[in-house]
């Protein structure tokens, strides 16, 4: 099971940060691009306001305001409204105050140790009280800049020096080769180095977003998920298999870039696979796996389709309320799309909710035979129901009309398909499961029965692109999102 | 360049017509938005100290 951590902040958006327009009657009215409105004092805006502003002349500019004066017009940039106006948002930047400060205090007491000078050495030289260096080596003094340099300069460094030692200097290959250690499946990897170009920082941003894992541990070799992703409540056996792990990892952070790309239309999702069913009918007048896939972006279910071999078969994800699917399967049969899909609608229906926010498929996903698991169970009962009605009654009727004898199976599944208003290759899928788990081997005969036309997970990638406004992701996350959609290229 | 109180030293990215990053004048990352190109991190270090002397201007 999976916690869900979210994808970015929403200051990270674009919507967020621009101002769409802006009124003045004494007090400002800001209105953004994703909907917020605001009001505020303008006296709390400017810390040294110019002669002659004129508020009332403001313009919104994209991501700032400008406002004339007769000593030129000021910039006021969304930072500065959004913090006046989202205690969140202010909170967000007093941390990350608290967080600079503490990292700068940090970094100048590893530069003067590495000179081996003492504190009162490095205050005399750069002018200031040893107290006040003390201070600032603690983090709890913010410093102007004058004398960080002043400070720096005492030991011989500059402002350079003191970035140089947050950013660790960073080959690609280094990077990809910690990632590898770190049990990133060669997929992954490959998406990574496409999307972002081989860059190396531009990776290890990913990285950090992905799973967690800070660039510094990517330049020492071989890093550990952090204990932050521990805390994410995995199954067991996800978490003994570091390539199934990450491989969730990813697939869980697609899930949640696809939920932030896709607007959400909220719906209810019917529990009883029976009224799924009689909506599909009514709507389509068939149960093909496009019809569900409509049905479910309908219904506000996201369905993102990878076609990456190994590690899980597919998972469903609650993300703040709203449900992604995931669909990992490589066949391009529409039936077992169709079931696969059913099979997670299952899960949605009644194992996920608030305690339980994601159902990871470690096995293949069975429509009939054994199940060990008793949601996977359910589920697949849920599928088949969903799919085809009442299977087990449909077998039963095979059976008669067959009278147990295989090589009639295949016209009378035709046959009773027909009759009873349910797709071929469904039954003939359904069949063929339910004979294996008694051991006969009725698969050649149900793969001649699928229906060739149309490639199940390009359907499904067509009808998420159809919903992505790729003006929600940033352009490394928009990127990544498409490497993983674009199989034909990983295939190559 | 912003000069709100309590606040990370930072710069504004601007590309295109919209900033697309936040960034802290001590070490050159984002906190908001990025990451930058190399190109883009090579002309902030170049100019680190004129970005430091805007921003001790504003604030104090």
């Amino acid at each position: 099971m999976l916690g869900t951590p979210s994808v970015s902040e929403p200051w990270e958006s674009r919507d967020y940060q621009t101002i769409e327009a802006v009124g003045f009657d004494g007090q400002l009215h800001v209105r953004f691009a994703n909907g917020d409105e605001a009001t505020l004092s303008v006296d709390r805006i400017l810390k040294h306001p110019p002669e002659g502003l004129d508020w009332a002349a403001a313009e919104s500019h994209a991501q700032e305001l400008l406002v004339p004066s007769t000593e030129g017009a000021v910039d006021i940039s969304w930072m500065t409204l959004r913090a006046e106006t989202d205690p969140r948002f202010a909170e967000f930047l007093v941390e990350e105050a608290d967080d600079e400060a503490r990292r700068i205090g940090q970094r100048l007491r590893a530069l003067r140790e590495r000179r081996g000078m003492s504190s009162k050495e490095v205050a005399e030289a750069a002018g200031i009280a040893p107290m006040s260096l003390s201070r600032i080596e603690l983090g709890r003094h913010d410093v102007v800049f004058r004398t960080l340099r002043r400070i720096l300069a005492a030991m011989g460094y500059t402002l350079k020096d003191l970035a140089d030692m947050a950013e660790p200097a960073l080959e690609t290959a280094t990077v990809l080769s910690a990632l590898k250690n770190a049990g990133v499946t060669s997929c992954v990897i490959e998406y990574l180095r496409r999307g972002l170009s081989d860059d190396a920082h531009r990776i290890a941003d990913a990285a950090r977003r992905i799973f967690d894992i800070a660039p510094d541990q990517l330049v020492g070799g071989r890093p550990q998920l952090s204990p932050a992703l521990a805390q994410v409540r995995f199954k067991s056996a996800i978490n003994q298999n570091p390539a199934l792990a990450t491989y969730t990892l990813w697939a869980h952070w697609l899930a949640l870039l696809v939920d932030q790309a896709c607007p959400r239309e909220p719906a209810d999702i019917p529990e009883n696979p029976f009224a799924v069913r009689q909506e599909v009918l009514a709507r389509y007048g068939a149960m093909r796996f496009e019809h569900l896939l409509d049905w479910c972006w309908e219904h506000d279910v996201a369905v993102l389709p990878l076609q990456d071999p190994g590690e899980f078969h597919g998972a469903c994800w609650n993300v703040d309320g709203r449900v992604v699917i995931v669909l990992k399967q490589l066949t391009p049969s529409g039936s077992r799309w169709t079931f696969d899909l059913g099979h997670e609608l299952g899960h949605v229906a009644r194992h996920l909710d608030a305690r339980t926010p994601a159902v990871i498929e470690l096995g293949e996903l069975k429509p009939a035979g054994s199940n060990d698991d008793d949601d996977e169970q359910e589920a697949s009962d849920f599928a088949g129901e969903l799919v085809l009605g009442n299977p087990d009654a449909l077998a039963r009727e095979l059976a008669e009309r067959t009278d147990h004898k295989l090589p009639r199976l295949k016209a009378e599944v035709m046959r009773l398909a027909q009759a009873r208003d349910v797709e071929v290759d469904a039954l003939a899928n359904y069949m063929a499961y339910r004979l294996a788990a008694e051991g006969q081997d009725w698969w050649a005969t149900a793969s001649r029965l699928q229906d060739a036309e149309g490639h199940a997970p390009d359907r499904a990638r067509d009808a998420l692109l159809a919903h992505i406004d790729w003006d929600r992701l940033s352009d490394d996350d928009a990127s990544l999102l498409l490497a993983a959609l674009d199989w034909e290229e990983a295939h190559a | 360049m912003d000069n709100q109180r309590r606040h990370v030293p930072h710069f504004h990215v601007w590309i295109g017509g919209e900033s697309v990053a936040t960034v802290r004048l001590s070490d050159q990352q984002p906190f908001i938005g990025g990451p930058l190109s190399r190109q883009v991190r090579e002309l902030i270090a170049d100019n680190i100290d004129a970005l430091a002397d805007a921003w001790d201007a504003l604030c104090v």
